[in-house]
C-alpha cells in the first residue's frame, strides 16, 4: 500500500486545476516562460551563431580529400617540393605516386572584374602530371566538361573554380581576376564538383590549379604546403613509405590529418568557452527566475495545497504536481526559446563574426547552420534546470501544512525563525564559494559551482538583510512622525518579507550578473589599455591591422624594409616575423624578434624571470620566451624545456621567460632572430616598429614611408597612438557581443522582476481594497506601490554590490583566466555599480505599473470577499 | 446501541511559543459515537482547533491516543495519516476553501476523484449532492460566482460526496448571517443523518449548537462535557 500511493499519479482533475490556474494567471505565466525562453535564446543564438561563424573555417580545416590519413608538414616555411620530387624520380618509390599527394593550400586574395575584392581558398595539386582532369582521378573531384576544353595552364594560369561558386558568383569561362599580392592574373578555365555532399560543401569557396601556377601566383616557388597521404592497403605501397620515411629530411613531420583539424579548431576553443559561460549565465539567471515564479505561484496557491493536504491529497502527489508544473514550463519556454534563439542567432552572426575575423581568421558567414545537436542540448538544459529549479519549491509546496488553513492565529508559522539560520547559512555557502576562487582553480566546472554557491548564500542572507534596512528606515520614519503613506509601505514590505524577499534575491543575482560582466570586461579593457602603452614605445609601426598573431601573416617587401632602413630620421628599427607552428597538437605563433637590448627591455614586460639575465641568453642560447596564456595553458614554467621543429629537425629550447601578452589566445613563443637563423631557413618580417631621432619629424617620416608604400599590402603605417586607439578599438569589437549578452542578461532580469513584483502586488489585492475602502485614492495606492517597489529596488542594488563584486572576481580569475590565461587585476569602477543600482531601481518602479493599473481598476467588493 | 467511532485517551498537546512552552490540550479523554454530532466550544485561542487537527490527523498529539474506527491515527506515518483522511474523513471549513479553479462540480467531485470512485458513480453522487444544496443549475459555476452561504454548501456536499465516516467542521458559520448559518446546519445535519456519517464541529455560535448532540467546552486544555 505504502509503494502504491509514495509515487501513484496526482488525479487529472488535479492537473485540470492546475491548468486553469496558470491560464488565470497568465500574465504571470507569460513572463515564466519569458524568463526560461530569453534564457535560453541565448544559449542556443549564441551557439548557433558561434557555430555558423565558424563553419567556414572548420571547412577550411578539414582535410578537403576525405581518404587522407597523414599529412607531411613542414616548419615555418612549408615543404620543400624535392621531398615529392625525390618520389618521382626513384624508382623504389614509385608506388608511393598512388597514394601521396602534393598540395598548395593558401588563402588567397582575388578582384573581380568589377574590383569587388574577395577571399579564397587555393588548391594547386597536380593536375597536369596525375592526369586528373580525366574522369576517375584519386582526388574525387568532377572536372566538368574537362575533355572539350583547351589548356594553357602556364601562360594563362588557369584556374577551376568549384560550380558552387561558379553559380553564386555567376563566373563563366575565360572570367579573369587579379591576386592581391602577386598581382597575377588568372583566368577560369573550367568548373568542378565534388564526388559526395560533404566534399561539396568542403569545396564551396575553393579555386583549383595546377602546383605549378598555385606556387607562381603565390610566390612559393619550390614549396609545398603539404603532403597527403592516403590509407594504404597494398604491400609494395607499405614498403615504399616505410623506405620514404627513412629517407625524410628532419625538418618535415609526419601528422595524423585529423590532428591538425583538431589543433586549428582549438584556436578558437577559449573564445567558445568565454561564450558558453555568458551564455550559461544568462540561462543560470533564467533558471532562478524559474524558482523565483514557481516560489510565487506556490505562495499564491498556499490555501489550495492545504486544503487538497487536509481532504487527503499526498505530500508525495503535491511535490510531483508542482515538479511537473515546473517542468512543463521549463519545456515551453526552451521550446520558445530555441525558436527566439534561432532568430536572435543571425543577429549574433554578424557580431560573433567580426570578432572572429579581428581575433582568429576570416570568416564571413551569411546563414545560421541549424544544429540539432544544439537544439537538443537547449532542451535537455531548459527541461532539467527547470525540474532542478522547482524542486525546492516543490518541495516546500508539499510541506504546506493544512493545519495552517484552521488556525488562523498562525502560531506554526516558524519561517521568520529561520532568518537568522537562513542568514549564517548564507554567509557560510557565501564564503564556500569565495574560498573556491582564492585558491589556483583552473576548472570551470568548479568555477560555476563556486559562483552558484555565493549566489545561492547571499540569496539567502536577504530576508536578514532586508530587515535590517527596513529597520533603519523604520528608525528614521519614527523621526519625522511616521507619514502615512511612507509608512504603510514600510510596514507591508515588513509583512511580506518572505515573498519580497525572494523577488529581492532575484533582482539582485540578475543585476550582480550585469555588474560582474561590465567590471570584467572593463579590467580587462584597463589592463589591456595598460599593456598597449608599456608595449607601444616606437614613434611609428608598420603592421597589419590586427592585434591578433593568431594567423600565419606575410612578410613585408625586403625592398619596403630597405628603403625604411635608409631613412635618415629613423634611429632605428624593430623587426618583428610572425610564423604559425604546429606543435604536438596545438597551433601556436613563432614571433622572431630583431630587436636591441633596450627596447627589448622596454617593451617586454615579465610575468616571469628577471629581465636582466634574459638578453644575453635570449640571442645567443637557445632559449626562448613564452606568453602567459601559452604558459597557463599547456603548465609550463621557467626553464622547461620547450621542443619545436626547426628546419634542421626538433629543437629543445629553454624557457627563459613568461612575458605578458593580450593580442593572442592561442599562445606565443618569441625567439630572438639571432637564435632562429641557426634553425631556420625561411625568414619573413611581418611588422616594424620604427624608432625616431626626433619624434617630431613623424611627419616628413610618414610622408616618405607614404611615398613608396604599396596599398595593395595588407599593412597600415601607423602612430603608437593610433595603434594603441586602433588595438582598443579591436577590443571593443571581440567584446562586442559580451555588452549584448550583458544587456540581455538585463532584458532576462527585468522580464523576471516584472513577473515578481507583479505576484506580490497582485497577491495584496485585498489589502489595497481595504485601503481603497476607507478612502486611499488611486494616486496614494500608486504611491504606496511606487513606494514599495523603489524600496526593493534600492535593497536589490546594494545587495548586487557584493555580488557583483565576487562575480567579477569569479569572471576573471576563473572563467577568462580559464578561457584565455590572461591575468587581468580586478578594477571596480564605480559607475558599473552606480548604472546596476540604477537599473534595479529602474525595472522595479517599471514593474509596478502594470500592477499598479490592476490595482486601481480593482473591484472593491469582490476583492474584500477575497475572490 | 451506537458503536464509539473516536476515543480520545489521555490526548495532551503543547506547542512552543518563543521560549515559552505552552499547554493547549492536557489530558483529554472522550468518546464520540458514529452518527453523533459533537460541538466543542470555548474561547478563541483556547484549543478547539487544535484538537480537530489532532483528530483529523492533521497534527499528532505529544502524548496519548486518538483512535477512529479502531485505528490509532496518532501512530500512523504522515503519508498513511492523508491516505486515512482522504478515504475518511470530510471538511468543511470557516473560509470554504474551495478550489477557486474547479467547478462546483469539480469540486465536489474532487474527493470521489482521490478515491479513485468510477466516473458514473462520481457523476450521479455529485449531481445527487448538488440537487440536495439547490445548486444543481450551478454546477458548471466557478466558486467564485457564488455567494458566501452557497459556497460553504457546496463546501457541505464536497464533504460528504466520499461518504467519510467523519466530518471535520471549523467555525462552519463563522463567515454567515444567521439564516445562511441556520440552512447551512438544517443542511449538514441531514445529509450526515442520511449518510450515516458522525460531525465533530468547533464553534462559537448558538445557532449551531442547536443542532448538535453533545457539546464539549474546553476550559484551560481540559474538555468539559456540557
Amino acid at each position: 500500500m505504502k509503494s502504491k500511493h509514495i509515487f501513484s499519479f496526482p488525479p487529472y482533475i488535479l492537473w485540470i486545476n492546475a491548468f486553469r490556474y496558470y491560464f488565470r494567471s497568465f500574465t504571470q505565466s507569460i513572463l515564466a516562460v519569458l524568463g526560461v525562453a530569453v534564457g535560453i535564446a541565448v544559449f542556443v543564438a549564441v551557439d548557433l551563431a558561434n557555430d555558423s561563424a565558424k563553419q567556414s573555417f572548420r571547412n577550411s580545416a578539414v582535410s578537403i580529400f576525405g581518404d587522407t590519413e597523414f599529412q607531411l608538414m613542414g616548419s615555418t616555411s612549408g615543404i620543400s617540393e624535392n621531398v615529392y620530387s625525390d618520389v618521382v624520380k626513384s624508382a623504389e618509390l614509385q608506388p608511393l605516386l598512388n597514394i601521396i599527394r602534393p598540395i598548395i593550400d593558401k588563402q588567397i586574395t582575388l578582384t573581380d572584374s568589377n574590383g569587388v575584392e574577395d577571399k579564397y581558398r587555393l588548391l594547386g595539386i597536380n593536375v597536369i602530371n596525375e592526369n586528373v582532369l580525366s574522369g576517375n582521378n584519386k582526388y574525387g573531384i568532377d572536372f566538368l566538361n574537362s575533355s572539350q576544353t583547351s589548356f594553357n595552364f602556364f601562360a594563362e594560369n588557369q584556374v577551376f573554380v568549384s560550380s558552387i561558386l561558379a553559380s553564386k558568383k555567376q563566373l563563366s569561362i575565360a572570367d579573369e581576376f587579379l591576386v592581391e599580392d602577386t598581382n597575377n592574373k588568372i583566368s577560369i578555365v573550367g568548373f568542378f564538383q565534388g564526388d559526395n555532399s560533404l566534399q561539396r560543401e568542403l569545396m564551396q569557396n575553393v579555386i583549383i590549379t595546377d602546383i605549378s601556377v598555385a606556387q607562381n601566383i603565390t610566390n612559393s616557388n619550390g614549396i609545398l604546403t603539404r603532403i597527403d597521404i592516403s590509407s594504404v592497403y597494398d604491400q609494395n605501397e607499405k614498403i615504399a613509405l616505410d623506405k620514404w620515411f627513412s629517407l625524410l629530411p628532419s625538418g618535415v613531420q609526419l601528422i595524423p590529418s585529423y590532428t591538425y583539424s583538431e589543433a586549428r579548431k582549438s584556436i578558437t576553443k577559449s573564445f567558445d568557452t568565454n561564450l558558453l559561460a555568458l551564455s550559461l549565465l544568462a540561462l543560470l539567471v533564467g533558471l532562478y527566475l524559474i524558482y523565483n515564479m514557481m516560489t510565487f505561484s506556490i505562495h499564491r496557491r498556499k490555501n489550495l495545497f492545504g486544503t487538497l493536504r487536509a481532504i487527503g491529497v499526498t505530500k508525495n502527489e503535491i511535490f510531483f504536481l508542482v515538479l511537473v508544473e515546473g517542468l512543463l514550463i521549463g519545456l515551453i519556454g526552451a521550446i520558445f526559446g530555441i525558436m527566439l534563439g534561432i532568430l536572435l542567432a543571425y543577429f549574433l552572426l554578424g557580431l560573433i563574426s567580426s570578432t572572429i575575423n579581428y581575433q582568429f581568421f576570416s570568416s564571413s558567414p551569411n546563414s545560421i547552420a541549424l544544429d540539432i545537436t544544439i537544439i537538443y542540448q537547449a532542451l535537455i538544459l531548459g527541461i532539467s534546470g527547470s525540474i532542478v529549479s522547482v524542486l525546492i519549491p516543490a518541495w516546500s509546496a508539499s510541506r504546506i501544512q493544512p493545519r495552517e488553513l484552521i488556525d488562523i492565529y498562525g502560531k506554526y508559522s516558524t519561517y521568520n525563525n529561520y532568518h537568522m539560520v537562513l542568514f549564517f547559512l548564507g554567509l557560510l555557502l557565501c564564503s564556500i564559494g569565495y574560498l573556491i576562487t582564492l585558491a589556483p582553480i583552473t576548472n570551470l566546472i568548479i568555477g560555476f559551482i563556486a559562483m552558484f554557491l555565493v549566489i545561492v548564500g547571499l540569496s539567502l542572507t536577504v530576508p536578514t538583510t532586508t530587515q535590517i534596512v527596513l529597520l533603519i528606515i523604520s528608525s528614521i520614519l519614527e523621526k519625522i512622525g511616521r507619514p502615512t503613506i511612507v509608512t504603510l509601505s514600510v510596514e507591508t514590505i515588513k509583512n511580506s518579507l518572505n515573498t519580497i524577499a525572494i523577488c529581492i534575491a532575484a533582482l539582485s543575482v540578475s543585476i550582480a550578473m550585469t555588474i560582474g560582466i561590465g567590471c570584467m570586461i572593463q579590467s580587462f579593457r584597463a589592463t589591456v589599455e595598460e599593456w598597449l602603452n608599456q608595449s607601444l614605445v616606437a614613434d611609428i609601426y608598420i603592421a597589419p591591422p590586427t592585434l591578433s598573431f593568431g594567423q600565419d601573416l606575410k612578410g613585408i617587401d625586403d625592398e619596403f624594409i630597405k628603403y625604411v632602413s635608409d631613412i635618415s630620421e629613423i634611429e632605428y628599427i624593430s623587426q618583428l616575423g610572425s610564423f604559425e607552428i604546429f606543435k604536438d597538437g596545438y597551433l601556436l605563433n613563432l614571433i622572431v624578434v630583431d630587436s636591441a637590448e633596450k627596447i627589448f627591455d622596454e617593451v617586454i614586460q615579465l610575468k616571469e624571470g628577471e629581465k636582466k639575465d634574459i638578453w644575453n641568453d635570449f640571442v645567443q642560447t637557445d632559449s626562448i620566451l613564452i606568453s602567459e596564456p601559452l604558459a597557463f595553458q599547456k603548465n609550463i614554467q621557467i626553464n622547461d624545456t620547450f621542443d619545436i621543429l626547426t628546419d634542421s629537425g626538433l629543437k629543445s629550447f629553454t624557457v627563459r621567460g613568461i612575458y605578458y601578452d593580450y593580442s593572442s589566445t592561442s599562445g606565443i613563443a618569441m625567439v630572438s632572430k639571432q637564435v632562429y637563423d641557426n634553425y631556420w631557413n625561411n625568414s619573413k618580417v611581418t611588422s616594424l616598429a620604427l624608432y625616431l631621432n626626433d619624434s617630431q619629424n613623424s611627419e616628413v617620416v610618414f610622408n616618405k614611408l607614404l611615398d613608396k608604400f604599396d596599398t595593395d599590402w595588407d599593412l597600415q603605417i601607423i602612430s603608437s597612438k593610433k595603434l594603441n586607439n586602433a588595438s582598443m578599438e579591436i577590443f571593443d569589437k571581440t567584446f562586442e557581443i559580451t555588452f549584448v549578452l550583458r544587456s540581455i542578461s538585463l532584458i532576462v532580469a527585468f522580464i523576471g522582476i516584472l513577473g515578481a513584483i507583479s505576484a506580490i502586488i497582485l497577491s495584496r489585492a485585498r489589502e489595497f481594497s481595504i485601503l481603497k475602502s476607507i478612502g486611499f485614492t488611486n494616486n496614494q495606492l500608486r504611491t504606496i506601490i511606487g513606494n514599495q517597489t523603489f524600496i526593493i529596488g534600492v535593497i536589490s542594488g546594494l545587495i548586487s554590490i557584493p555580488l557583483g563584486i565576487i562575480i567579477t572576481n569569479l569572471l576573471i580569475q576563473i572563467i577568462n583566466k580559464q578561457s584565455f590565461g590572461w591575468s587581468i587585476p580586478m578594477q571596480l569602477l564605480p559607475s558599473v555599480f552606480v548604472e546596476g543600482i540604477m537599473v534595479a531601481i529602474l525595472s522595479s518602479v517599471l514593474a509596478s505599473i502594470y500592477p499598479s493599473i490592476k490595482i486601481s481598476r480593482n473591484n472593491i467588493r469582490k476583492a474584500l470577499m477575497g475572490e | 446501541m451506537k458503536n464509539t467511532l473516536i476515543k480520545l485517551n489521555h490526548v495532551s498537546k503543547h506547542y512552543e511559543e518563543g521560549s515559552d512552552n505552552r499547554e493547549i490540550l492536557t489530558d483529554i479523554n472522550a468518546e464520540i459515537k458514529t452518527t453523533e454530532v459533537v460541538s466543542f466550544i470555548g474561547k478563541s485561542g483556547i484549543g478547539k482547533s487544535t484538537l480537530l487537527n489532532l483528530i483529523s490527523g492533521i497534527d499528532v498529539c505529544d502524548s496519548g491516543d486518538i483512535t477512529i474506527d479502531g485505528v490509532f491515527i496518532n501512530k500512523l506515518s504522515d503519508t498513511k495519516r492523508t491516505l486515512f483522511r482522504r478515504k475518511n474523513i470530510g471538511f468543511v471549513f470557516q473560509f470554504f476553501n474551495l478550489v477557486s479553479t474547479l467547478t462546483i462540480e469539480e469540486n465536489i467531485a474532487l474527493p470521489l476523484k482521490l478515491n479513485k470512485f468510477d466516473p458514473e458513480t462520481t457523476n450521479q453522487t455529485v449531481d445527487r449532492l448538488l440537487e440536495h444544496v439547490g445548486l444543481l443549475d450551478r454546477k458548471k459555476s466557478f466558486p467564485d460566482k457564488l455567494s458566501g452561504g452557497e459556497q460553504q454548501r457546496i463546501a457541505v456536499a464536497r464533504a460528504l460526496s466520499h461518504n467519510p465516516k467523519l466530518i471535520i467542521a471549523d467555525e462552519p458559520t463563522g463567515n454567515l448571517d444567521t439564516n445562511n448559518s441556520s440552512m447551512l446546519m438544517g443542511l449538514l445535519v441531514s445529509l450526515a443523518k442520511e449518510y450515516g456519517t458522525t460531525i465533530i464541529i468547533a464553534t462559537h455560535s448558538d445557532e449551531v449548537l442547536k443542532y448538535s448532540d453533545r457539546i464539549m467546552s474546553i476550559e484551560s486544555g481540559i474538555l468539559i462535557e456540557k
